[in-house]
């Protein structure tokens, strides 16, 4: 009982960094992870969905804008493409009240299949414009596909997280 | 007065939350305007990719260490299997080298005694940094692999990166020890190159798919599919005359199709070509008084 106590205040600590250690963990996974035909998800757009729906406060709109500041210059995309993606996702995420009356996990997949899909969408409308050579449809599509068919595994491993350390301590 | 607290406590609550929410959506249109601003060509944006690289690849190292352990097993067991074979090819062709390489010192004689004849002095002395690859771009808007060099191992912008002897990328943004390199197949990929056979000199242009287009040519000379595309050496960056691909299709929709030799899937260790190319162009201009 004395050893549970002694360490709840390290673990309570640890708990707040969660959302922020995992997310940079599956941010720099999507630069180890390779491509599938050319198409690669932007995995990382999980748990920034994920931390927004759950309101977690010590996840902040700054990490995000980091991680997309960190994605832009690893990508070397038109800068700033990144920061709006990300940014965009969260605040949908955390100003939406829809998820307090319909919290499945079939909800949550279907949100963030059809936001994924628009901002994925209008990220290619961008790049494409400012490359002016097309960028293949084809293989973003591909990429949104992958990163729907990733959402179960990382939303389950977030979850597992949330309800056992984050919400717990 | 604890009631008068709580309302105000709850006051500056939905303050609070106003604010944030406010600052988020600046934030929002702020990043929507620096996509048009911000270049990835820009020589801030430029240095600072080189500073977040060095920060990030340790990282990437890392976490790519078990997933790059796994592979190695896998191809390893793969391997085992093929050993006898794999031992009785690789004895036929150090053999074979060996022949070659006979012949190639005895070429390297008579060319040395030409040069002499004819007074040749080298345009570039190049020679070769090998290095692994580290991680590649998180997103498939964009075709770019980090490299484990960086200014500290004498990695420079623009430099060629060769994979057996075919270039595959150019390096874009170097850290102190990493380094971002841009495949061939990138879409903010421009490489002067040449049809080896007629010499028609064209840019290789990349379009984030496998193969990259042929545009921008200097005269009519007819091409045909199977043609080998080589750099031309134009612009300095590069020496001429390495090999990148063939001409894989022609046609009116698509346009002069390059289907590159290195396919970007197999790349995990790459050859950094150091040239004096690079350094001489820059030289002159640091010393060319008219560029003062």
């Amino acid at each position: 009982m004395v050893k549970k106590n002694k360490y709840k205040w390290l673990l309570s600590i640890l708990s707040k960094q969660i959302p922020f250690v995992s997310s940079f963990i599956i941010l720099v996974l999507s630069f180890v992870l390779p491509p599938i035909y050319n198409a690669k998800a932007t995995i990382v757009l999980i748990p920034i969905f994920f931390w927004g729906i759950e309101k977690t406060k010590s996840f902040d709109f700054i990490f995000v804008m980091l991680f997309g500041f960190i994605q832009d210059f690893m990508d070397g995309t038109q800068f700033g493409i990144n920061i709006f993606i990300f940014l965009s996702i969260y605040f949908m995420a955390y100003y939406q009240k829809l998820f307090p009356l319909d919290s499945s996990f079939a909800f949550s997949y279907f949100a963030f299949s059809l936001a994924t899909l628009c901002l994925l969408f209008l990220k290619y409308v961008i790049i494409s414009s400012m490359f002016i050579t097309n960028i293949n449809l084809f293989n973003v599509i591909l990429s949104w596909a992958i990163l729907i068919l990733c959402y179960p595994l990382f939303y389950w491993i977030l979850q597992k997280l949330n309800m056992k350390i984050v919400k717990r301590y | 007065m604890n009631k008068l607290s709580t309302s105000q406590n709850m006051k500056m609550q939905m303050i609070k939350r106003l604010v944030r929410k406010v600052f988020i959506i600046l934030f929002i249109l702020f990043s929507f305007v620096l996509i048009f601003i911000g270049k990835p060509d820009n020589i801030i944006i430029s240095k600072t990719s080189g500073v977040v690289v060095d920060v990030m690849s340790p990282f990437v190292k890392v976490i790519s260490y078990p997933i790059y352990m796994v592979g190695t097993f896998i191809k390893d067991v793969k391997n085992f299997r093929q050993v006898d074979a794999q031992n009785k090819e690789l004895r036929d062709e150090v053999s074979k080298l060996k022949e070659q390489l006979n012949y190639l010192k005895q070429m390297e004689v008579e060319n040395n005694s030409l040069k002499k004849l004819v007074n040749y002095t080298s345009n570039g002395i190049n020679y070769l940094l090998s290095t692994k690859v580290v991680g590649a771009s998180g997103s498939g808007f964009t075709h770019s692999f980090i490299i484990d060099a960086g200014a500290r191992h004498g990695v420079k912008k623009y430099q060629g990166v060769l994979v057996d002897g075919y270039l595959v990328g150019q390096i874009y943004s170097v850290g102190k020890n990493y380094s971002r390199m841009l495949l061939i197949t990138d879409a903010l990929s421009k490489i002067p190159v040449q049809i080896e056979r007629t010499r028609t000199r064209a840019f290789l242009i990349g379009n984030n798919t496998d193969y990259p287009n042929l545009a921008h040519f200097e005269n009519q000379e007819p091409i045909q599919i199977g043609d080998v595309v080589v750099t031309s050496g134009m612009g300095g960056n590069l020496p001429s005359g390495i090999p990148i691909g063939i001409v894989g299709s022609i046609s009116e929709e698509s346009g002069i199709i390059v289907q590159p030799f290195i396919n970007k899937s197999n790349i995990e260790y790459v050859k950094v070509l150091k040239t004096s190319h690079t350094e001489g162009i820059q030289n002159f201009i640091n010393n060319n008084p008219l560029t003062e």
